[in-house]
């Protein structure tokens, strides 16, 4: 995506934007500022991003959405401190969270980042010329973010491999999915919007495969029929439900990645990161995650660039638990196809050494940390 | 119709008219009534919105191009060090 010009990040639609709602309230209510002609003057004490203070610039009229995001994955980003936490120690924390500060936290989000500008991580800009955007935009916001693995997926963009079809031929977006629940954090209960709904109570979730998350997308919510084997087609039935998760027949190759590390550069003072590799894969290993929600006991797995020295610039054994994570990790790539290549036959993937991680396939470094997703055998031939 | 008639109509006329809009100023007694009344439309909750008449600085030079493109601050490009996918 290429980057907006200086201007264009900052040009207002005189015509669209005050014929909306935030339109009719003055710019200095979320700005500050000082209305003058001069910008030096009229940028004085600007907060150029209000919504960096949700609670201060947009609870007033967005209360619940407000009192809910600053819990959300998209806000805390508690999947990473989830894996840190499992990886690490209470006492390298202080290292730790100095690393979290200077590499991670540049993916934190805001309800700007969603509904009026690009990401800042994306170098940011108006959307819509400012125009409070209901639903996020695919392409400027959701995948200026997720665009290396899944933007990339879904929308066809790895050499030779098909976009999904839900977007191929549903045209479906991202918050066809993913709606507005899970990207806002559904920490209260149902009832405390709707009135009509039984009283519960949802904790923020750990990160965003985890139950207490009530609202994860799942095939299942579609295609309820199919995943219990009910419709016409042979293939759905001849698994024992809850053996394959939809994506072992149903995914393409997906981006895999290898050792990821972070430093300071010190040339100029900035963060930077090296990933050693790159590349596509399609793995099918034991779920390391099973649940209530997630029952299956083959899924798809991708490597992901988590590395023992990965945090070194920051001090020496940072992540001494490394092992009690795997590094081919649950994954659902988003390049859905009806008939993938290993759904073409029963053999396709019975006997197909090549699309299950065996112990041979892990580097010995990792093995320890996969022993719970490592397939032992290869399903046999069906003959 | 000579001169005078018509004077005098005209003074007639501009009598009854004055008399017709007095009418309108006379108060006359509001008679109760059951109907519910509409309560007045709270004030809007937020401290500023947008006056019309006054000046919107803000407005005038952010939907500008022009000037956004003279008062933009020079682009100090900044290479990544990163490498590989993010």
């Amino acid at each position: 995506m290429a980057p907006l010009e200086p201007w264009e990040k900052v040009l207002v639609d005189a015509e669209a934007f005050p014929a909306t709602a935030h339109g009719e309230i003055s710019c200095l209510v979320c700005h500050e500022g000082v209305q003058d002609p001069d910008k030096e003057v009229a940028h004085t004490s600007l907060v150029a991003l209000p919504s960096e203070e949700s609670e201060k610039y947009c609870s007033e009229c967005h209360p619940v959405i407000s009192n809910m995001f600053p819990d959300s994955l998209h806000a805390q980003q508690t999947g990473y401190w989830t894996t840190l936490d499992a990886r690490s120690t209470p006492e390298n924390h202080p290292e730790i969270e100095e690393m979290f500060g200077n590499h991670c936290q540049s993916c934190h989000t805001t309800c700007g980042d969603c509904h009026v500008s690009r990401p800042r991580s994306a170098e940011g800009g108006f959307i819509s010329g400012h125009v409070f955007e209901k639903t996020p935009s695919m392409t400027n916001n959701c995948t200026a973010c997720h665009g290396s693995r899944v933007g990339n997926e879904y929308l066809g963009k790895n050499e030779g491999i098909k976009s999904d079809i839900h977007f191929r031929q549903g045209r479906m977006k991202c918050t066809d999915c993913h709606t507005s629940h899970e990207m806002h954090g559904q920490t209260t209960g149902c009832s405390y919007c709707h009135a009509e709904l039984p009283e519960s109570e949802h904790l923020p979730p750990d990160h965003r495969y985890d139950d207490n998350d009530l609202n994860f997308p799942a095939c299942e919510a579609c295609h309820w029929e199919a995943a219990k084997g009910q419709d016409e087609i042979k293939m759905h039935s001849a698994h024992e439900e809850d053996t394959l998760a939809c994506e072992v027949c149903h995914s393409a190759s997906y981006t895999s990645c290898d050792s990821c590390h972070v430093q300071i550069s010190e040339e100029t003072g900035n963060p930077y990161f090296t990933t050693e590799g790159h590349y596509l894969t399609f793995m099918i290993g034991h779920n390391p995650i099973q649940s209530e929600q997630k029952p299956y006991e083959y899924v798809t797995l991708r490597h992901i660039p988590v590395d023992k020295d990965a945090y070194e610039f920051y001090g020496e054994d940072l992540l001494p638990n490394f092992d009690a994570l795997p590094t081919w990790a649950y994954t659902t790539p988003h390049n859905t196809q009806r008939v993938a290549p290993q759904a073409e036959s029963c053999n396709s993937c019975h006997g197909n050494a090549d699309i299950f991680l065996t112990a041979d396939k892990v580097i010995a470094e990792e093995v320890n940390a996969n022993q719970p997703v490592i397939v032992d055998s290869v399903p046999p031939v069906v003959k | 119709m000579t001169k005078k008639i018509r004077i005098i109509i005209f003074i007639l006329t501009m009598f009854a008219l004055s008399l017709f809009g007095c009418t309108g100023a006379t108060s006359v007694p509001e008679i109760p009534t059951e109907e519910p009344t509409e309560e007045a439309a709270p004030a809007p909750k937020l401290a500023a919105v947008v006056d019309a008449v006054e000046p919107n600085y803000c407005l005038d030079c952010h939907a500008d191009k022009e000037r956004l493109v003279k008062t933009g601050e020079p682009i100090v490009e900044v290479k990544s060090e990163s490498e590989g996918a993010g």
